[in-house]
């Protein structure tokens, strides 16, 4: 396995968003959690990479313990976050933005390598790379939200809802470019609203209910499971 | 804080004030100097203290207030033969004057700027009555004869007493003003600006009030530190007499009142202990400050106060969940539109968030709103309750056009709002929260407020019984004296609910009201909602992301998906439209 | 007419000078959201230092300035572990408080240690003026000028071509995405505390000539932080623009008003941008308000 989440608890103050959560993603895998507002799923990839720390979890990269790891060190690691509402920097440069991805990476030529591929997977950026940042259009800003994290040549890729608020086409090429990343041998846990596009794209998935997985199973499975609609659209 | 332990404490500040009555007699003249200057200065600090323990506005020129008090004491004295005890609440007045007018950026600038124009006053102010040769003998300063009662002067050790029950009547002020609506206002700014606008405060009168009623107890300390001193000079103004002020506030415990007595009394005899040169002085007052910010930022009273409180969160039960009564809601009684929202649209740096919504709700009715993540559901909702302003369209409530109505105002009109994340005044007791929702059906003035009047009392009775009654409703009355961030989280929300009917509103906006539930408390307010309906009489703009509050609550439910209305109906309608099933689980091989 | 030109040059003179220390508000703020209340200690700081090993350890002038210069960047770097970290979760307010309560024991720990007494920079430049294209200027504020406008544009190269100054760039905008990137954010805050004292000391270095060298002087500080309002906080460039303005205005009432309002005109201009024009005056309508 390449990430493994044992038991994880989170806590904001007294509130309790994680009780226990546990998920797995085998190498090369592509996985997808999917859930309601509030079910946890941002607490849980925070907790990932570091960025919310309220108990001594158990969480495993490649078999070593990442849970005490400083935050900025996870990326060395290989583990690279598309955060919730992309959190670009606004001001700065697309090329900026970017390279920020390669912050921790010493090679200039391997770098420059990446950043071919990289604008090769999105081209737009390449010619706007001059451009501040927060003068995008949403679906720019999600291709370089994604195209920074790439930056850092991640093994383990974690995209915490990479469409909202996309149009349904730019959804779909973002879901393309997924599909080819996968192809590409990186390793994806996916946060998604969009649960019927994410189960077709992963093997695997987990549904989150107030800080809990309610449900898990391979995504054929999961796609015609009458709990999934219902948890969905709430029928009573 | 028990009761045990208020009478106690109210014991030890009458003791305190007696003993200061009867220092002349067992003082001698310095230290009884001392004494008073420390009293003068606890005037100040109380005004520090309301401007930011209470309105939570940063203030770093406060010696500049008192500069005004004591210049103006002293001109009126001198060059206008005005006796001092009316020259005095005169300075006061003058202080409170540009207090107001300092406070006026406060409006709609952060603590930055507040900090950044409250030190270029303290500034400003010493550097005009430096240079001012004709009037105030520049930084040479103005003698003040002493002043006199019934014909006899009255010298340092005889200003003490008149000095003593000056100052408790200011503190008694003070204390009605923090304990009235007034001060409740104050202090759900300090905690949550944005909930506040909710409850129909208005931020922009509260801001400058507190600044104004803060630079009038400044401005009196000035004039008594004329009076006392018989000497004012530019020197007794400079910035780090601001930051003395702001130090002691925060060494007694910022936020409380006897704070400001502690705080202002220890920080002018320490010092005298000392004997150090000035320089000591302001170096340990600036290691004093950083090291209470970082150590103790509750102060001395906050500190003593934690340790007389017993925990008592641990034990709550959770809210007993109800089965559900399988009725179907009833259709809405007579078709009378309260709100109606006519083509609205609002666009955020280019992405239009809202396109042409427009919707109804009638009186009596549970509206639902739902949509995926996104979709533009919470905007609605700012736009309906005036936290947004709309690019387009208008909308109307209670037959009146209130498209470009302020929040508070439309508080006033009759809507209530919960937040989605739930944004309590925490520090606030429960009961207070409550009495906060009723803001805008008070009446009380702040003078009648100062002065506890009879109706004042008797409105501020009834509105604790009123609140008492609410939380009884939502079930929270035994946590009622308990502050409102030991709830548990459902709690926190029941409370929200409690708030915002305080205000008798005839249209309830419930923003996510079931986000973070466990499924009990779930069922429990879904029978709460209902018997709001049902016994307040009231309409309901319901925004939910949990389907099954939702569906089960809704008269009808309006479908919002990428800031577009999707659909229309009732719940079996919408559950079964193609197009929402689609939004809600993504479209397969859309466009 | 002589006058007037002469005024506008010891205005920019000024201004470079505001420029240098409001460049070092600017980053800080950036970062941290906090308005530095020590920034005019550290300047004063920076110009004591600066005194003492160019006077009392008879060191050459350039080495006094880098020495004073890299111990107020040291000093500031320490700072911001001591007393600020601590408090990176508590309010802005409190924070500002910290800065308030580290410059009073600046000002007063320098009185401490070295009385009140006031004393002069050595003129290290001839202070004749002489005259291009009918300008009259002195060498001393040409070189001042000079100086401050090359290390505002070091900064400025500094922050946005190298890898650390754009990791303090990320840090700024956006915390996490900087964490998620691999920036170590309390390492680089240390580094902006650092970045921002040092740009306070050279600019007491270069101010030292002109003015009297007192622990008070730090109040002068403060202007470089309303030049920057008063361009606008959100864009650097603009900050600058602001400070060489207020150094002119000010400059200008201290001949036409009175030389000791000064200070009450640069105050009255600050509340009547931000009354007026909140963005500052060279920030469009979409800057951000913090």
């Amino acid at each position: 396995m390449l990430l493994e989440v044992n038991a994880v608890h989170a806590f904001y103050g007294k509130v309790e968003a994680l009780k226990g959560v546990s998920l797995r993603v085998r190498e090369h895998g592509i996985v997808s959690l999917l859930g309601a507002n509030g079910a946890g799923k941002t607490t849980t990839v925070r907790t990932i990479v570091g960025l919310h720390r309220s108990r001594d979890n158990d969480i495993r990269f490649d078999g070593r313990s990442i849970g005490t790891v400083a935050p900025h060190r996870i990326v060395s690691l290989g583990i690279s976050m598309v955060p919730e509402r992309r959190e670009l920097f606004p001001d700065m440069s697309v090329l900026d933005n970017l390279e920020m991805g390669a912050y921790r990476r010493r090679d200039r030529q391997e770098v420059r390598r990446t950043l071919e591929w990289t604008c090769s997977l999105f081209p737009v950026l390449a010619e706007r790379r001059k451009q501040r940042a927060g003068a995008l259009s949403g679906g720019q800003q999600q291709m370089l939200a994604i195209g920074r994290s790439l930056m850092s040549r991640p093994r383990l890729l974690l995209l915490d809802e990479p469409t909202l608020g996309l149009a349904p086409l730019l959804v779909n090429q973002i879901f393309a470019t997924l599909r080819q990343l996968h192809r590409d041998g990186i390793t994806i846990l996916l946060i998604e609203q969009n649960a019927n596009q994410a189960l077709k794209l992963a093997e695997y998935g987990y549904i989150l209910e107030n800080g809990r997985i309610a449900l898990e199973g391979e995504s054929a499975d999961l796609m015609h499971d009458e709990n999934v609609s219902r948890s969905y659209l709430g029928a009573i | 804080m028990s009761t045990q332990d208020r009478r106690a404490a109210a014991l030890g500040i009458w003791l305190l004030l007696l003993l200061c009555l009867l220092a002349p007699f067992f003082l001698p003249t310095y230290p009884l100097f001392v004494l008073s200057l420390a009293i003068v200065n606890i005037i100040a600090v109380l005004g520090v203290n309301l401007v930011m323990g209470y309105a939570g506005q940063i203030s770093l020129g406060h010696a500049g207030f008192a500069a005004i008090g004591a210049y103006a004491t002293a001109l009126l004295v001198v060059n206008h033969d005005l006796s001092f005890w009316i020259a005095v609440p005169l300075g006061g007045v003058l202080a409170a004057a540009f207090g107001y007018i300092v406070g006026l950026p406060a409006l709609r600038l952060g603590p930055l700027y507040v900090s950044m124009v409250t030190f270029g006053f303290g500034l400003i102010v010493v550097i005009i009555v430096q240079n001012w040769y004709d009037l105030a003998n520049g930084p040479n300063g103005m003698v003040v004869p002493p002043p006199e009662l019934f014909g006899y002067e009255l010298f340092p050790r005889q200003l003490h007493i008149p000095i003593v029950l000056i100052a408790a009547g200011l503190f008694l002020l003070a204390r009605n003003i923090v304990d009235s609506r007034h001060g409740r206002a104050f202090i759900a700014i300090r905690e949550n600006e944005l909930a506040a606008r909710g409850m129909g405060i208005s931020l922009a009168h509260y801001k400058t009030t507190a600044f104004a009623v803060g630079a009038f107890y400044a401005g009196i300390s000035g004039g008594l530190f004329a009076g006392l001193s018989q000497f004012v000079n530019p020197d007794a103004f400079v910035f780090p007499v601001s930051i003395l002020y702001v130090t002691m506030g925060i060494l007694g415990g910022i936020g409380t009142l006897a704070g400001a007595a502690v705080g202002g009394l220890m920080l002018t005899l320490l010092p005298e202990l000392l004997r150090g040169a000035a320089e000591y002085k302001d170096f340990l007052t600036g290691l004093l400050l950083l090291v209470l910010l970082i150590f103790l930022p509750t102060g001395l009273i906050g500190a003593l106060r934690r340790t007389l409180d017993r925990p008592q969160a641990a034990q709550l039960p959770a809210p007993t969940a109800v089965p559900i009564a399988r009725e179907e809601p009833r259709p809405a009684a007579a078709w009378d539109p309260l709100l109606k929202v006519e083509g609205a649209g609002i666009s955020f740096g280019g992405l239009r968030a809202l396109q042409d919504i427009s919707l109804q709700l009638g009186a009596n009715e549970i509206l639902g709103v739902i949509g995926p993540n996104g979709a533009g559901k919470t905007t609605l909702f700012n736009v309906v309750s005036g936290m947004e302003r709309p690019d387009r369209g208008r909308i109307v409530f209670a037959g009146q056009n209130v498209t470009r109505m302020p929040a508070h105002a439309r508080t006033r009109l009759g809507m209530a709002r919960t937040f989605q994340n739930v944004a309590l005044f925490n520090e606030m007791s429960v009961l207070d929260n409550v009495r906060v929702g009723a803001h805008v059906r008070l009446k009380s003035s702040l003078l009648a407020a100062g002065m506890r009047t009879r109706s004042e009392r008797a409105e501020e009775l009834r509105s604790r019984q009123e609140a008492a009654k609410l939380l009884d409703f939502v079930g929270l009355l035994p946590y009622a004296e308990q502050p409102a961030h030991g709830l548990a989280f459902g709690h926190q929300r029941l409370l929200e609910i409690a708030r915002a009917l305080a205000s008798r509103p005839r249209l309830l906006l419930l923003d996510e009201p079931a986000a973070g539930l466990s499924s009990s408390e779930l069922e429990a307010l879904v029978l709460l909602i209902r018997r709001i309906r049902d016994e307040h009489g009231l309409s309901i703009l319901l925004i939910g992301h949990t389907m099954r509050l939702v569906m089960g609550l809704s008269h009808r439910i309006v479908v919002l998906d990428h800031g577009v209305q999707l659909a229309e109906g009732s719940p079996s309608e919408i559950q079964n439209d193609p197009r929402v099933i689609a939004a809600y689980l993504g479209v397969e091989n859309a466009a | 007419m002589e006058l007037l030109t002469q005024v506008v040059v010891s205005g920019l003179t000024l201004g470079s000078l505001y420029a240098l220390v409001g460049l070092g508000f600017v980053v800080i703020f950036r970062a941290t959201k906090v308005v530095n209340f020590a920034q005019g200690e550290m300047m004063m700081l920076g110009a004591i230092l600066a005194l003492y090993f160019y006077t009392d350890l008879v060191l050459p002038y350039w080495l006094s300035f880098i020495l004073a210069v890299t111990v107020c960047a040291l000093f500031g770097a320490a700072l911001e572990r001591l007393a600020y970290r601590p408090l990176i979760n508590a309010p802005v307010v409190t924070l500002i408080l910290a800065t308030v309560a580290v410059g009073q024991m600046m000002r007063a720990g320098v009185r401490i240690l070295r009385g009140s007494e006031v004393s002069r920079f050595p003129s290290i430049l001839p202070a004749e003026p002489f005259s291009i294209a009918g300008v009259t200027v002195t060498p001393l504020s040409l070189s001042i000028i000079a100086l401050a406008v090359l290390l505002v544009c070091a900064f400025m190269l500094f922050f946005r071509k190298t890898t650390i100054g754009k990791g303090m760039e990320a840090t700024s905008e956006n915390r996490d995405a900087a964490t998620l990137c691999g920036v170590d954010v309390h390492r680089t805050f240390s580094l902006i505390w650092a970045a921002g004292s040092a740009l306070a000391a050279a600019a007491g270095v270069l101010l030292a000539p002109l003015i009297i060298i007192t622990p008070d002087m730090g109040t002068i500080g403060i202007k470089g932080f309303i030049g920057a309002i008063l361009g606008g906080f959100t864009s650097i460039p603009g900050a600058i623009a602001g400070c060489f303005l207020l150094g002119v205005i000010e400059n200008l009432g201290g001949v036409y008003v009175a030389s000791s309002m000064k200070d009450v005109i640069s105050f009255l201009m600050l509340v009547l941008v931000l009354t007026i024009k909140p963005n500052g005056l060279f920030v469009g309508e979409q800057g951000q308000r913090a």
